[in-house]
C-alpha cells in the first residue's frame, strides 16, 4: 500500500521549513509524528506534492517548566509527554490524556503539534488543551500566538494558515489548590473517543471552585468549551445536584454526529455521563467531597 | 492401543507445538514471505456497484503505468468456482454482485505499479436494482441475483432454487411441532439476529502461483486445506489433479475462512497470462473485509414449546442466511445450522428451516464451528427464558432436557453412541466453576450489576459423508519418523499431537517425530480438508491405523530375527524385544532400513507405515426430513461467564470465563488450553464488539481494524477456567475428540444469559455493543436505569479513572 | 530514488528507496527482513512493530526517507543461532502462541517494555502490549510468558547497578 509520489524534504531548522512551505504552497503536507498523515496518505484522503518532514528541527522538541508557564514544543511526542516527570507534577491532566491516546507505538511517534493540527474531532489533546486554556504559538511569516479557544474551526480544520507552523503550546501551570481529570469514553482500548471530557478546576479558599473548564471532545464538529457548565459550578460550593446540572448543560450544548461509534442520541448521553464523572473526578482530585 | 488408561510419556502432557521455535525468531515463511525468481506482483480492481452490469473496462491507461505486464478481466477466465454451489466468477463476469466484487487484476513487475495502474482501470457500469437484506430478496419479484442458477455444478446435499434468490434450503423434520406448540404450556416466540463478521486472521489470503511451462502448476498459498484447494482448482482449470501441486507454507489464521478454494485459481491463470513467471497476490485488509469472504449473517425466528416441568416438545424455527454474492460454503452453514438446531436437548417435535439466500452483500463462508454458533444463539437463552417463565432453574431445565447418550437419537435420528460424551458432566463441571447460584458479591457501584450466566453446545465437524484422510509413517535410518499428514497448520498445533501419538506409541523421544513444516500435496498424505476440528480425530486415525502397520512389519522383522512367534515381540521405548526375555532386543534404528545379521545377511528394509480412515456410518441427509447422520463425533460442552454490566452507558465486560469440554481424551493439554482460551476471547470479541456495518448503498463503512473490533490483551477476562473431560469414545484416537472450534460457540449466548438472568433484558442481536445494551436497557427496564441514577445523586462514579499509567523511562527531552 | 543507510540489527544495511515507500515494504521487500509482518498496512495492527533508536513504532506509518540513519531493532535481532532469548523461551514454554503471524511484533514489543521497565504489573503488561492483534487469542498464555521471563530482565537490570 503505497502514498502517491511526492518530494520529500527534511529541513534541519524551522526557518528552513518555513521557507518550504511557502515556496510549495498548497501542494505542500507537513509531517510530524505521521500517525495520521501516512495513513491518510494512502487511503489518498490526501496526496499532497510535498512531504515536509519536522522531524529533523530539534528545536521543536521540548518541554519545559518556566516560571509558572509550561512550555512544550509542538514536535514534543505524546510518550515523551506521558512519562515526563515534569508534567506528571506541573500538569497531570496532560499525562492522564497521553495515556489514553491510541497505543505505545503511536505514543512514541504522534506529536501534540500534529495531534492539535490534524484537529480531528474526536482527537484527545484538542480538550485537554482547551481546559488548560492554552495559548499556541505558530510561526510563518510572523510570530503568532492563538488561543486555544479560537485555534479549532470545525472537522480536520483550524485557526492556522497553510504557511504557518504551530511551534509550541504553553499554559499557566494550574495553582496547587486545583483538581483535574481527562474521562475518556471508548468503544474499545486503544480507539478515538466516543466521548472525551478534560476537567481543569481550580478551588477557592472558602471551599468554591474559582474557576472552572470543561472542554468535551467528539461532542461536536470541533472540540468546545462547555461554557454553561462551567458557569454553573464556578463560584458554587459542588454538590451532586450542581454536577448533574452541569454535566446535563454541557451534554445540551454537544452536537455529535452519528457515526460508527455511535447514534447521536447515544452520544449526547454519554456527554452527560462522561462530564458527571470528569467534573466529580476532578473534584475528588482537588480534595473536595461530595 | 489407544483407549487404555495406562501411564504415558506422552499422551495428556502439555507440550508446546514444535514449531514454536521458528515463529518466536521470526523465521517461520508464511505464503506472504514467499519470493521466487522474477516474481510478478498482482492488483485487485474491485466494483464499487452493488449490482451492476458490466458495460465496458477500459485498461488504456492503467496499462501506460511503467511496469505494467498484463490485465486481466472476467472474460479471460469464463468459468465458476465453488466447493458446494459452482457459483462464483474469479473475476466478475457478466455483472457486479457486490461492493468489493473483483472485476479485473493487475500484473506489474512491482506492487506498486500494479497499484497505480489498478486505480487507472476504468470500468463503465449500469446500474442494476440491488437488495440487501434476505427478506427482501425472498420476495416475489426481487432482482434475481445468480439468473443462471440451473446451470451450476451442485454438490449432492444441496439443493439451490433456480429463478429465485435461494441458493440453498434444508428442512429438519421430526414428528410434529405444530401440534406440540399448540399444546405446550408455554410457547416463546422470539427472533434473534447475528451481523456479518469478519475471521480477521492476521495474515490476509496470499497467493504465489507459477503456471510452468510443462502444465504443471505450483502454488503456495496461505490456505487451510491443501488438498480441497488442489482438487477443486483442478477441476476448475480442467487439468489433472497431479498437474496442480500446493505448497503450504506456514498460514497466519484461518477460522474456516482459509477452508475450500480461494484465489489459489486466478492468480495461476494471471502467471499463464504472465508469459508464466510466478505472480503474487496479497490481499489488503480492505480486500479482506470486502472482496472476500466473511461470517454470514442470518436471521431466525424461532418458536419453542415447553411443558410445565420445562420439558422443550417442540421447536419450530425458520433460519435465513445471508449469503451474499455468492453463496459458496454458506449452504453447508444452512444445511449444518438446520441438523443441529437442537443442541444437546431431546425436543420430540421439530420443524426446522434454513435458506441460504443471496444478496447484493459482501459474499460468505464457513468460519470457526459454522452452524453452531448460529443455532445455538437462539436455544440457548430461549432454555434461560422458559426457565424464567416456569420459575425453574437454568441448570434444572436443562437436566430435564439434555441427550442422554446410549439411549437418547438426536434431531437427525442418529442414536447417540454411548461413549459419546458426558453432557450431564459438562453441566455439573460448569455449575461447580462458576456457581451460577451462588452469592455474587455485590457491585459497590450500584449502576454496575454482577451477573453469572452460561450455555451448553455440542458440535461435529460438518463435512461430506465420504470425506477421509491419510496418514504415512516413513522411518529415518537412526530410528527417527517422518510423520506424512495433510492436514494443515494454522495454529491449532494438530501435527504436534499427532507427533505425541506417535512418539508414545513406539516410546521414541518426541524429537525423533516430526512433520515438516511445510509441505506439498505432491509430497505428503491425502486429508479432505482442515475443517470441522476433524483433524485430531480423521488424521490421528490414520495415522494409527500407519503405526499398526509399521508395527507389524517391525514385530514380523524382529520375530524372524529372535525366531519367535510374532505374539511375544512388543515394540516399545524405540525398540522391539521379546516378552519375558528383555535380553533379547532390537533398536528400532537396527530394523528402520534393514535388519543386518553379523555375516552381513539383511532382511526386511526401509519401514513405512500407511494407514486411512474414512466415516462408514455417515450418509447424505434425507431430502424432505434431514434425517441420517451427519457428523463423525459429537463434542459436548459449555461455557460460563461472570459479567459486569454498566447500565449507564451499556458496557459489558468478562470477569471470568469458565470453559468445558469433554474431548474423550486430552492428547496435548496445552493445545487443549490454547482453543479453550482463544475460543473464550474470539468469542467474546465477536459476541460484545464485531459488526461489518453497511450503508444503504451495500457499502461496508468499517474495513479496517480501527473501527471492526477485535478484542486485545486489555480485553481479555481476569481469570478463564478451563476443565477437559475425558470420556473417551471407542472409534476415537487414543479415545479424543476434537475441541478447536467448539470453545467458541457458546460465548455468545452465555452472556446474554448472564445479561437476561440479572436484568431481565433480552438481546436478541449480537453483537452486543454498549449502545445496543444501552438501549435494550431504556427500552426494557428503564426502572433499573432510574434506580441508578438516583444512586449515583450520592455516590462517585469515577471507578474507571482508577486506569493504569505504563511506567518506563522518563522522557528525554524534558526540562525544568 | 534516494541512498538510505539503516543499521538493522547491528548490521549497517543501504537501500535506494523512492521517497513514497514506506519502511516495513523496504524492510520486508528490499533488505528481506521478513520477521516484521503486515497485516492491516495501516497502523493499526501493529504486526509490523519495530525498535527504531529502542521505541517501539509501527514501520507502515513511516516513510522509509524518515528513517534514514536509524537504528532499527527486530526480533531477528534478539537471539543468534539456535539458543533462544530468555523472552522467547518463555513464549515457546508458555505456548504463547497459535498461527505465529503476530508472534515476532509481539516478542519484540514486550521485549521493549520489559528492557524499560522490567517490574511491570499485570495491567501495565495488558496495557502496552494493546496496540497488538493477536486474532488466535493467546493473550492468556502471553501473558504469564511474559512475567515469567520479566525476572531475566531484573537481574539483568540489577547487574547493571
Amino acid at each position: 500500500m503505497y502514498p502517491r509520489k511526492f518530494d520529500y524534504y527534511a529541513p534541519k531548522t524551522l526557518s528552513q521549513a518555513l521557507q518550504l512551505i511557502s515556496e510549495k504552497g498548497e501542494d505542500a503536507k507537513i509531517l510530524a509524528g505521521g500517525q495520521s498523515l501516512i495513513p491518510m496518505m494512502k487511503l489518498r484522503l490526501a496526496s499532497p506534492a510535498f512531504v515536509v518532514d519536522l522531524n529533523g528541527i530539534k528545536e521543536l522538541s521540548y518541554i519545559k517548566s518556566e516560571g509558572g508557564t509550561m512550555k512544550l514544543g509542538s514536535m514534543t511526542r505524546h510518550a515523551d509527554i506521558e512519562h515526563s516527570s515534569v508534567v506528571a507534577s506541573k500538569a497531570p491532566i496532560m499525562v492522564e490524556a497521553a495515556s489514553q491516546i491510541a497505543d505505545q507505538q503511536v505514543r512514541n511517534l504522534g506529536t501534540i503539534g500534529g495531534s492539535l493540527c490534524h484537529a480531528d474531532p474526536s482527537a484527545d489533546w484538542p480538550a485537554v488543551v482547551l481546559a488548560l486554556d492554552a495559548e499556541l504559538e505558530a510561526k510563518g511569516t510572523v510570530e503568532r500566538v492563538i488561543r486555544s479557544k479560537d485555534f479549532f474551526k470545525g472537522p480536520f480544520e483550524t485557526a492556522l494558515s497553510q504557511a504557518e507552523i504551530l511551534t509550541e503550546v504553553r499554559f499557566r501551570i494550574p495553582p496547587a489548590k486545583s483538581g483535574y481529570s481527562y474521562t475518556k469514553f471508548e468503544r474499545k482500548a486503544g480507539d478515538f473517543a466516543t466521548v472525551g471530557v478534560a476537567t481543569q478546576l481550580e478551588m477557592g479558599e472558602d471551599g468554591t471552585v474559582s474557576k472552572a473548564r470543561i472542554a468535551l471532545t467528539a461532542a461536536g464538529p470541533a472540540p468546545f468549551r462547555a461554557e454553561e457548565a462551567e458557569k454553573l459550578i464556578t463560584g458554587q460550593r459542588p454538590t451532586a445536584e450542581l454536577v448533574e446540572k452541569a454535566a446535563k448543560a454541557a451534554s445540551d450544548a454537544s452536537d455529535p454526529a452519528p457515526d460508527l461509534r455511535g447514534s447521536a442520541e447515544y452520544k449526547k448521553d454519554m456527554a452527560r455521563v462522561f462530564t458527571k464523572r470528569s467534573i466529580r473526578s476532578a473534584l475528588e482530585r482537588a480534595g473536595v467531597s461530595i | 492401543m489407544g483407549n487404555e488408561k495406562t501411564r504415558t510419556r506422552y499422551i495428556g502432557r502439555s507440550i508446546p507445538q514444535n514449531d514454536s521455535p521458528l515463529k518466536v525468531t521470526g523465521t517461520a515463511t508464511y505464503a506472504s514471505d514467499i519470493e521466487l525468481p522474477g516474481m510478478l506482483f498482482a492488483k485487485l480492481v474491485t466494483s464499487d456497484r452493488a449490482h451492476a452490469k458490466i458495460l465496458s473496462i477500459d485498461t488504456k491507461e492503467a496499462k501506460s503505468v511503467p511496469g505494467v505486464v498484463a490485465i486481466a478481466t472476467g472474460s479471460d477466465f469464463p468459468f465458476r468456482i465453488g466447493i458446494y454451489v459452482g457459483d462464483r466468477d474469479l473475476l466478475a463476469t457478466d455483472k457486479v454482485r457486490w461492493v468489493g466484487h473483483p472485476v479485473a487484476a493487475v500484473i506489474a513487475e512491482t506492487l506498486q505499479a500494479a497499484e497505480e495502474a489498478a486505480e487507472k482501470v476504468q470500468v463503465q457500469y449500469e446500474d442494476l436494482p440491488a437488495v440487501f437484506n434476505v427478506r427482501d430478496a425472498l420476495k416475489p419479484g426481487a432482482p434475481i441475483i445468480h439468473e443462471h442458477m440451473s446451470e451450476y455444478r451442485v454438490f449432492p446435499a444441496f439443493s439451490p432454487v433456480p429463478g429465485t434468490n435461494i441458493a440453498n434450503k434444508f428442512v429438519l423434520k421430526r414428528g410434529d411441532a405444530k401440534a406440540a406448540l399448540d399444546k405446550a404450556h408455554l410457547v416463546i416466540e422470539e427472533e434473534f439476529r447475528m451481523p456479518r463478521v469478519s475471521h480477521a486472521f492476521m495474515e490476509t489470503q496470499t497467493v504465489v502461483a507459477l503456471y510452468r511451462r510443462d502444465g504443471v502448476v505450483e502454488v503456495w498459498s496461505s490456505l487451510q486445506s491443501p488438498f480441497a484447494a488442489r482438487y477443486l482448482m483442478a477441476q476448475s482449470l480442467n487439468m489433472p489433479v497431479n498437474n496442480v501441486i500446493i505448497h503450504h507454507p506456514f498460514c497466519g489464521g484461518g477460522f474456516g475462512g482459509k477452508a475450500g478454494l480461494g484465489w489459489e485459481p486466478l492468480v495461476a491463470l494471471l502467471s499463464k497470462m504472465a508469459d508464466n513467471k510466478p505472480v503474487k497476490l496479497i490481499l489488503s485488509r480492505k480486500e479482506q473485509f470486502v472482496s472476500a469472504a466473511v461470517r454470514e449473517a442470518f436471521i431466525a425466528h424461532v418458536k419453542a414449546g415447553f411443558e410445565k416441568d420445562g420439558k422443550f416438545v417442540a421447536y419450530q424455527a425458520d433460519f435465513i442466511m445471508d449469503c451474499g454474492g455468492y453463496g459458496d460454503y454458506t449452504v453447508n452453514v444452512s444445511r449444518t445450522t438446520g441438523y443441529a438446531a437442537d443442541g444437546s436437548y431431546d425436543i420430540e417435535n421439530l420443524d426446522v428451516t434454513c435458506r441460504a439466500v443471496y444478496t447484493n452483500q459482501v459474499p460468505t463462508t464457513a468460519m470457526r464451528g459454522f452452524g453452531y454458533p448460529e443455532g445455538h444463539w437462539p436455544l440457548e437463552q430461549l432454555l434461560d427464558r422458559a426457565a424464567a417463565r416456569l420459575h425453574l432453574d437454568p441448570v434444572k431445565i436443562r437436566l430435564v432436557n439434555l441427550v442422554k447418550p446410549g439411549e437418547s437419537t438426536t434431531g437427525t435420528g442418529e442414536h447417540l453412541r454411548e461413549d459419546a460424551g458426558d453432557p450431564r458432566r459438562v453441566l455439573s463441571t460448569i455449575v461447580k466453576e462458576l456457581k451460577p447460584n451462588g452469592r455474587i458479591p455485590e457491585s459497590k457501584e450500584p449502576w454496575v450489576i454482577r451477573a453469572r450466566g452460561f450455555a451448553l453446545n455440542v458440535k461435529g465437524p460438518s463435512q461430506p459423508p465420504n470425506a477421509s484422510g491419510s496418514s504415512i509413517l516413513k522411518f529415518n535410518e537412526d530410528g527417527s519418523i517422518d510423520l506424512l499428514v495433510g492436514t494443515g497448520l494454522f495454529g491449532q498445533g494438530t501435527t504436534t499431537a499427532l507427533c505425541m501419538i506417535v512418539a508414545e506409541e513406539f516410546g521414541l523421544p518426541l524429537e525423533k517425530v516430526r512433520v515438516p513444516f511445510e509441505r506439498g500435496t505432491d509430497s505428503t498424505a491425502y486429508t479432505w480438508q482442515t475443517v470441522g476440528s476433524r483433524g485430531l480425530f480423521v488424521d490421528g486415525n490414520a495415522t494409527l491405523g500407519a503405526i499398526r502397520e509399521a508395527k507389524a512389519k517391525i514385530v514380523e522383522i524382529s520375530s524372524q530375527v529372535f525366531r519367535v512367534p510374532k505374539e511375544d515381540v512388543v515394540v516399545r521405548d524405540g525398540a522391539a524385544s521379546v516378552r519375558g526375555r528383555p535380553w533379547l532386543k532390537i533398536p528400532l534404528s537396527d530394523i528402520a532400513m534393514a535388519y543386518t545379521y553379523p555375516n552381513g545377511n539383511a532382511i526386511g528394509g526401509p519401514l513405512i507405515g500407511t494407514g486411512t480412515w474414512t466415516s462408514v456410518l455417515n450418509s447424505y441427509l434425507n431430502p424432505e426430513t434431514g434425517q441420517g447422520i451427519p457428523s463423525i463425533f459429537h463434542t459436548f460442552g459449555g461455557t460460563g461467564v461472570e459479567i459486569t454490566l454498566n447500565l449507564l452507558t451499556g458496557e459489558i465486560c468478562v470477569e471470568k470465563g469458565v470453559q468445558v469440554e469433554d474431548i474423550g481424551r486430552v492428547i496435548n493439554r496445552l493445545g487443549v488450553e490454547q482453543q479453550m482460551d482463544g475460543g473464550m476471547i474470539m468469542g467474546m470479541s465477536i459476541s460484545l464488539w464485531e459488526k461489518m456495518q453497511v450503508d444503504g448503498q451495500g457499502w461496508v463503512t468499517n474495513p479496517n481494524f480501527s473501527n471492526y473490533y477485535i478484542a486485545r490483551m486489555k480485553d481479555m477476562p481476569g481469570e478463564i477456567r478451563k476443565v477437559a473431560i475425558e470420556t473417551p469414545q471407542e472409534d476415537g484416537p487414543w479415545g479424543a475428540r476434537g475441541v478447536g472450534e467448539m470453545t467458541m460457540i457458546s460465548v455468545a449466548p452465555a452472556i446474554a444469559n448472564a445479561v437476561f438472568r440479572a436484568t431481565g433484558v433480552i438481546l436478541r442481536d449480537e453483537p452486543m455493543t454498549p449502545e445496543t445494551v444501552w438501549l435494550a436497557i431504556r427500552e426494557q427496564r428503564p426502572d433499573l436505569l432510574e434506580k441508578a441514577m438516583k444512586a449515583l445523586g450520592g455516590t462517585s462514579d469515577t471507578t474507571h479513572l482508577q486506569r493504569p499509567l505504563v511506567r518506563v523511562k522518563s522522557g528525554q527531552n524534558e526540562t525544568s | 530514488m534516494k541512498k538510505i543507510t539503516l543499521n538493522v540489527n547491528g548490521r549497517r544495511r543501504t537501500a535506494n528507496v523512492e521517497d513514497n515507500e514506506i519502511l516495513l515494504d523496504v524492510l520486508r521487500d528490499t533488505l528481506g527482513v521478513k520477521s516484521v509482518k503486515a497485516a492491516c498496512w495501516r497502523g493499526e495492527c501493529g504486526l509490523c512493530s519495530v525498535l527504531m533508536y529502542g521505541k517501539a513504532v509501527k514501520s507502515c506509518l513511516i516513510l522509509a526517507v524518515e528513517a534514514d540513519g536509524a537504528k532499527i531493532t527486530t526480533v531477528e535481532g534478539l537471539s543468534r543461532g539456535e539458543s533462544l532469548s530468555p523472552l522467547q523461551k518463555s513464549f515457546v514454554e508458555h505456548g504463547a502462541m497459535q498461527c505465529g503471524f503476530c508472534t515476532p511484533a509481539f516478542v519484540l514489543t514486550a521485549h521493549s517494555l520489559l528492557t524499560t521497565n522490567p517490574t511491570a504489573t499485570d495491567s501495565e503488561i495488558k496495557e502496552y502490549m494493546s496496540g497488538l492483534i493477536c486474532r488466535c487469542g493467546t493473550y492468556n498464555q502471553m501473558l504469564p510468558a511474559i512475567k515469567e521471563a520479566a525476572k531475566h530482565y531484573r537481574k539483568h537490570a540489577s547487574d547493571d547497578l
